[in-house]
């Protein structure tokens, strides 16, 4: 790794886009710190590609600015992008051509070699002679990858990178992923996904319509996470054996001995102190992944209306 | 300039040049190998038969059927030469910024460490290299058959018909590329110029019929293409040479100007 010595590898300070009178990010501030895994989450149409285009100077912003890497980013920023590996959303490349033809084009481009693409190939399992007309969503997500990751860039940027990915290779990205954050990458992660945003993130920005709506740590946005609880008591029991508890809700009935209720926040303690009145022959706690959480947070805090691109 | 890019551009077109190029090559050499043939038969009558006003829109200012340069003019290069050179400037050019946004693969290059004014000056080597390669296969050929065929057409007249018709496909394929730069699409750019092309092409032919069509004379770029005369003479006027090269340049600036600052997506 070619080494991120800057504190801050992402800095966006006040963003904005419009595509005319159509919003498409607006006011977006954020920061990410060298070395750091940061997940941009949002739905589809929330305004993330429209913010990596911004980042990488494709799209000129209508109001705001952004520096990657401690420099200022501009429309043609070109030595900051050789420090820079992206991934696009929707990966399209030249279909005539084959895919190691693609790798030495873009080597030739960025002037620097290729220091892990033989790896790269080998852990993706990529077969590089075919033409990308001929290759597979999974295969063009993986030579996209590779393209990106060759060079062993200081900033990873990266748009739904697993998608058209199977869950062996989505595993296999994420540990390609680990290692280069070992090694001091930050890694920009952008995704509608959660739960591969936690495999990798431990910073979440998540971004609706256009505007950033919250901002945490992984391990904060998980300490919100919404847990299914399954008690089997040795007895019959009641559903008003748990009724008034805070933080408790959905409480139901399941048989004659167990309850099943859903545990928002930090008030699992006192649940489990309620239920041990009780002796309990059975118990499941389930994590709900972050889309619940996610969703959660959408409700509470839907800015206003207005176009998303 | 980006070699590798260069390279890579003319890299993906290669087929697609190479053939039409051979085309061309043909359909010239052709018209060189039977002109002989032709010449001996007296086409006056044929001629007389042809109202004055398409005939000067076929064969522009030669009066003679009979001459090389009236007969190439009229057969190949007065009209079919630059609807078929045309078409293959037109196409790399439209294809160069707004083709390939429309495509997605500028996105790939975007991402690279190139600069905008870099890529964009790298396209006009490119359109450059892809118009002297249409031209020379266009001529060249017509000047090595004529020679083999005792017809007169040195390589002072390759050079004044091969150098203006450069210039007039630079500059169709200038115009373009300026569309093409603030463009999404390959068929925008293609469409519009080729009706701005169709327009003048109309215009100069109907100035010979009716007066207002005058208006656009002096806009018009194809008063500046007389194959027969550049054939027959061996010279162009002045003004034919420097006013096709400035207007090239000048739409060439702007595209550079145009693509470094538009977005993207």
């Amino acid at each position: 790794m070619k080494g991120a010595s800057m504190d801050t590898a992402i800095d966006v300070g006040g963003l904005t886009k419009y595509y005319g009178k159509t919003r498409g990010i607006e006011d977006l501030t954020f920061s990410v710190a060298a070395g750091q895994a940061f997940g941009f989450l949002g739905p589809n149409g929330a305004g993330k590609t429209t913010t990596i285009r911004c980042l990488l100077g494709m799209l000129k912003p209508t109001a705001g600015a952004a520096s990657l890497l401690g420099q200022t980013v501009t429309l043609d920023g070109a030595r900051l992008r050789r420090r820079i590996g992206y991934v696009p959303g929707e990966v399209r490349l030249y279909e005539n051509e084959t895919g190691r033809w693609l790798l030495d084009y873009v080597s030739g481009l960025r002037g620097s070699a290729p220091s892990s693409q033989t790896e790269l190939l080998e852990q993706l399992e990529f077969d590089p002679t075919k033409r990308v007309k001929h290759l597979s969503k999974g295969n063009k997500q993986k030579l996209a990858l590779v393209i990106a990751l060759m060079h062993d860039p200081e900033l990873l940027i990266l748009d739904e990178p697993t998608s058209g990915l199977d869950p062996l290779n989505q595993q296999t990205v994420f540990e390609i992923l680990g290692r280069r954050r070992a090694a001091g990458a930050t890694v920009f992660f952008s995704s509608h996904i959660l739960p591969e945003v936690e495999k990798v993130c431990d910073r979440v920005g998540i971004v609706r319509e256009g505007r950033l709506v919250a901002e945490e740590d992984i391990t904060s946005l998980l300490h919100k996470r919404i847990r299914r609880l399954e008690v089997t008591f040795a007895e019959p029991v009641d559903a008003g054996f748990l009724e008034g508890l805070p933080g408790l809700s959905d409480i139901e009935a399941f048989s004659t001995h167990t309850l099943r209720a859903v545990v928002k926040g930090e008030e699992m303690d006192g649940v489990l102190r309620r239920v041990c009145e009780r002796r309990v022959r059975d118990i499941e706690i389930m994590h709900a992944d972050l889309e619940e959480v996610f969703l959660e947070y959408y409700r509470g805090t839907a800015p206003e209306g207005g176009e998303a691109r | 300039m980006s070699w590798t890019l260069l390279r890579g551009t003319l890299h993906q077109r290669r087929w697609g040049l190479f053939w039409y190029c051979v085309g061309l090559a043909t359909y010239g050499g052709y018209m060189a190998y039977f002109y002989p043939s032709i010449a001996k038969v007296d086409l006056d009558q044929f001629l007389k038969a042809i109202p004055s006003e398409l005939y000067r829109f076929m064969a522009g200012s030669s009066v003679s059927f009979n001459t090389f340069g009236g007969f190439l003019a009229t057969e190949y290069t007065g009209f079919m030469w630059v609807l078929i050179a045309g078409a293959a400037i037109i196409a790399y050019a439209a294809r160069t910024f707004g083709g390939e946004v429309e495509a997605g693969t500028m996105e790939l290059l975007l991402s690279m460490p190139v600069s905008r004014v870099s890529l964009a000056f790298t396209r006009i080597v490119g359109l450059v290299v892809v118009d002297a390669a249409v031209v020379a296969s266009s001529f060249v050929p017509i000047w090595l058959v004529a020679r083999d065929q005792r017809v007169e057409f040195t390589p002072a007249h390759l050079w004044v018909l091969g150098g203006v018709g450069f210039l007039l496909m630079l500059l169709l394929g200038a115009f373009a590329l300026a569309v093409s730069s603030v463009t999404r699409g390959s068929g925008v750019s293609a469409g519009v110029t080729g009706g701005v092309v169709a327009a003048m092409w109309l215009m100069h032919f109907l100035r010979d019929v009716a007066d207002w069509a005058d208006v656009f004379e002096p806009v018009n770029i194809f008063k500046y293409w007389d194959p027969a005369r550049l054939v027959e003479k061996g010279t162009a006027a002045p003004e034919t040479w420097w006013v096709l090269a400035v207007s090239s340049v000048v739409l060439m600036a702007v595209s550079v100007v145009a693509f470094s600052r538009r977005d993207v997506t």
